[in-house]
C-alpha cells in the first residue's frame, strides 16, 4: 500500500505550528509576546537541521544532488546562448575531428599491418635499456643475441621479426622507372614468412 | 515552569527510548508534537530534556512505521497543530518495548544495587 508522501512544507508547517503553541504556553507562564517567540524558537534548536533531515529521509541524496546541478548546469547554458552554443560546436568539432582521425588510423595504421594476422602483432621493448655499453642504449633496441634467443623461442611467439634502419636518411629506390627517396630498412629472413601483404614486399623487395 | 532550564541538571534520551516515551503519551489520547514534549518534560520531573527537532523526526519515523497516525487539527487554544495518535500496531509496540524497557532496568538495578563482590560473589 503507498501513500502519499508528506511533502517538506507540511512538515515545515508543523513546526511553525508547534513555536506557536510553545510561545502561547511561554506566554501563559508570564513571559512577554517577543520574549516568548525567542525562547520558543530556541529551545526548538536546529530548525533547518530537522527539515533538512526530514528532506533526505527516503531519499537517494547522490542522484538528488545530480539532478540539481544538471538543472543548475542547463539553466546556466540557457541564460548566455551564445556560449551554449560556442560550447556545443567545440564539442561538436572536437567530438568529430578525433573520430575522423580514428578512423584513418585505424585504417591505415592498425587494419593494414603487413602481416597475416594484424591483431597478434606485437611490438617488443625493454623497460630499462642498459645506459653507455655501446649502440644498445634505447628501449626499442636489442642485440642480435636478444634476437636470436627470442627467435628460437617458440612458446610465446611464433615469429619473430627484426629490423634495422638501412642508413640514417632516406635511400634511393626505383618504382618502376622513377627514381624515388624512401625510408628503408633491413628485416631479418622470417619476414616474408610472416605473409606481409603483397602491397609491402613490392616496396622493400 | 519553564520548558526548558539550562541551569538544572539535565539527562539527555538514551538512543530508543524517546520513541517508547512518545508511544506512552499518545496512549492517554491524542497529542500534538509540542504537547508531547511538555508532557515527557513535566512527567519526568523536568529531568529529560527533548530536543525539539528530534522529537518531530522521531514523529515522522513512527508515523512512517505506522505505529501512530496523524491528522491536522486545531488545539484548545484555537491554534492548527498536527495531531497524533496511538495505531493499533502502536499499541503493541508499546506493550512490547515497556516489557523490554522493564526487563532491562530490573537488570541494571540487580548489578548496579547489589552488595555482592562481583567475582567472587560474596557479599
Amino acid at each position: 500500500m503507498f501513500r502519499r508522501k508528506r511533502s517538506e512544507e507540511d512538515f515545515a508547517e508543523e513546526i511553525r505550528a508547534h513555536l506557536d503553541l510553545e510561545a502561547d504556553d511561554l506566554r501563559q507562564e508570564g513571559l512577554s509576546s517577543d520574549e516568548a517567540r525567542w525562547k520558543a524558537r530556541r529551545q526548538f534548536g536546529n530548525m533547518r537541521a530537522a527539515e533538512e533531515h526530514f528532506y533526505s529521509k527516503d531519499r537517494w541524496i547522490g542522484l538528488d544532488n545530480i539532478r540539481r546541478d544538471l538543472r543548475f548546469g542547463l539553466r546556466g547554458l540557457r541564460q548566455s546562448p551564445g556560449f551554449a552554443l560556442t560550447a556545443i560546436l567545440t564539442l561538436a568539432l572536437g567530438v568529430g575531428a578525433n573520430t575522423a582521425v580514428f578512423s584513418v588510423m585505424n585504417a591505415v595504421l592498425l587494419r593494414s599491418l603487413p602481416v597475416a594476422n594484424p591483431t597478434r602483432l606485437v611490438y617488443l621493448r625493454t623497460s630499462n635499456p642498459p645506459r653507455g655499453t655501446g649502440t644498445i642504449d634505447w628501449n626499442d633496441t636489442f642485440s642480435y643475441p636478444v634476437y636470436d634467443a627470442l627467435h628460437r623461442q617458440h612458446g610465446t611467439l611464433s615469429e619473430v621479426i627484426a629490423y634495422a634502419p638501412l642508413s640514417g636518411g632516406k635511400v634511393a629506390v626505383r618504382i618502376g622507372a622513377e627514381p624515388e627517396e624512401a625510408e628503408g630498412d633491413m628485416v631479418s629472413g622470417v619476414f616474408r614468412r610472416a605473409k606481409p601483404s603483397s602491397n609491402w614486399t613490392r616496396t622493400c623487395r | 515552569m519553564t520548558t526548558q532550564d539550562p541551569s538544572r541538571d539535565r539527562l539527555s534520551l538514551l538512543q530508543g527510548t524517546l520513541d517508547l516515551l512518545i508511544l506512552r503519551t499518545l496512549l492517554f489520547g491524542p497529542c500534538h508534537g509540542q504537547g508531547v514534549a511538555r508532557s515527557i518534560q513535566r512527567r519526568s520531573e523536568a529531568v529529560f530534556a527533548v530536543d525539539h527537532g528530534s522529537l518531530y523526526i522521531a514523529l515522522q519515523r513512527l508515523e512512517d512505521k505506522r505505529w501512530i497516525r496523524a491528522r491536522w487539527g486545531v488545539s484548545e487554544n484555537n491554534r492548527k497543530a498536527r495531531f497524533y495518535s496511538l495505531t493499533a500496531k502502536g499499541r503493541e509496540q508499546l506493550t512490547e518495548k515497556t516489557t523490554e524497557w522493564q526487563r532491562l532496568t530490573r537488570a541494571m538495578g540487580l548489578i548496579l544495587d547489589s552488595g555482592e563482590h562481583p567475582i567472587t560473589g560474596e557479599a
